[in-house]
């Protein structure tokens, strides 16, 4: 297990914690590997969801650092979801 | 005729599927593309007639709603934009030669979908430009059971005190070797892409905005600027020739959003007072693309357009 995805899913927890995001989602990070997101919180994983969100490991690393918008990085093509839109959109809020 | 493979960009299209799209000669030897989008087991197809400066896969979501409620689909791009022909040197202006020219384009785009045995019967719903394709091609007897527009530009919404400026200049620039300028209060720069969201005239949805900034951002080349004056002169020709003709005898549902602000909406009230079998809803909170807008604005305009579509005998 790579160091990106171990960080990544410690500060998908801390973001996520006490947001009312409901459903799942899965990031998949280029090279890395994958996170699951659901009720429970964010763990290393690649079970099926309601939406997945994919880009390279700078773009996650910089949407998690909350130096880009996810919204933006959809806009521009650095992130692409697959999915539940509206999911993705909730997430994008509880991210920013 | 011949159906060359063309790209079909699902990666920003949002549509089932199965989606797929081809290369088509004109009559005047215009290339077009269509795409389409299978269901196993279709009640029909839907033929989509997108607006100006929308391309097919602007409609991938709108297949999945259809889809959702039994239906397939085929999108168009006209001549002059998306992935069709551009008309001019500057690929950024919209453009025709004479409007009756799109219904060159229809043509090709039905001998298509026979060709590929898209499941029948046909309905029609036509968006804003579409929808004065559109018109005039059921006026003109397309094979469809029923029609259902969306914003159709049964005329264009211009300032009382402008519209004589706007007929002058359409008219008088082209013969001064200017008809393929951009009008004044034009740009060369997409509405989506130019505006934001806050300025933009199409949705009140934030996730339907971002998902055309994104394909637009993602695929420059499916975007389109302003119209010329040639254009403008032909639509403002075609809206007042349609005006003067009867709708025809042909089940039809048209929605009008209650904030609309590009086409002309005292001319989509008086088409739809006399239409026969024609019914006028206006969609509140709706802005021009109420196909494109949030769940609560959208579905029931697909729920009633599947209901018109389905309770067509043998649809």
């Amino acid at each position: 297990m790579s160091d990106t995805l171990e960080t990544a899913v410690t500060k998908l927890n801390e973001k996520m914690a006490g947001s009312a995001f409901g459903g799942t989602a899965k990031f998949d990070i280029a090279g890395e590997g994958s996170i699951v997101l659901d009720s429970e919180g964010a763990r290393i994983g690649d079970d099926a969801t309601d939406v997945t969100l994919s880009a390279d490991a700078e773009t996650f690393q910089s949407i998690l650092d909350g130096e880009t918008d996810p919204t933006s990085a959809f806009m521009s093509g650095k992130l692409t979801v697959d999915g539940d839109m509206g999911m993705a959109m909730q997430l994008a809020g509880a991210l920013a | 005729m011949m159906l060359d493979p063309a790209p079909y960009l699902g990666e920003i299209a949002f549509g089932p599927g199965g989606g797929e799209a081809h290369w088509l000669k004109t009559s005047d030897d215009v290339r077009i593309r269509v795409g389409h989008w299978p269901l196993k087991d279709a009640a029909g197809t839907v033929l989509i007639f997108p607006g100006r400066t929308e391309f097919i896969e602007k409609y991938g979501q709108t297949a999945a709603a259809f889809a959702e409620r039994g239906l397939a689909s085929m999108a168009i791009d006209w001549r002059g934009q998306g992935l069709a022909d551009r008309l001019l040197d500057n690929p950024l202006i919209g453009h025709v030669a004479h409007f009756p020219d799109y219904q060159r384009d229809v043509s090709a785009m039905l001998r298509a979908a026979r060709q590929l045995n898209l499941p029948r019967p046909y309905f029609l719903l036509a968006h804003s430009m579409g929808g004065a394709i559109g018109l005039r091609a059921v006026i003109e007897g397309l094979a469809v059971r029923a029609v259902a527009f969306s914003g159709p530009m049964w005329g264009i919404h211009i300032a009382r005190h402008l519209r004589p400026l706007a007929w002058i200049l359409s008219h008088l620039m082209p013969r001064i070797g200017h008809g393929h300028r951009l009008p004044p209060y034009t740009q060369l720069e997409h509405h989506v892409l130019a505006d934001g969201f806050e300025d933009n005239l199409l949705t009140r949805d934030e996730e339907q905005f971002a998902i055309m900034v994104r394909q637009l951002r993602s695929h420059p080349e499916l975007a389109l600027g302003g119209p010329s004056f040639v254009w403008l002169r032909e639509a403002l020709l075609e809206t007042r020739h349609l005006a003067g003709r009867p709708s025809p005898d042909l089940p039809c549902i048209t929605f009008l959003g209650s904030n609309e602000r590009i086409v002309d909406v005292p001319k989509i009230h008086r088409r739809m007072e006399s239409w026969k079998k024609g019914r006028l809803e206006i969609v509140q909170n709706g802005e021009h693309e109420v196909l494109m807008d949030s769940d609560p604005v959208s579905r029931p305009v697909f729920d009633q357009m599947a209901r018109l579509f389905m309770e067509q005998p043998g649809g």
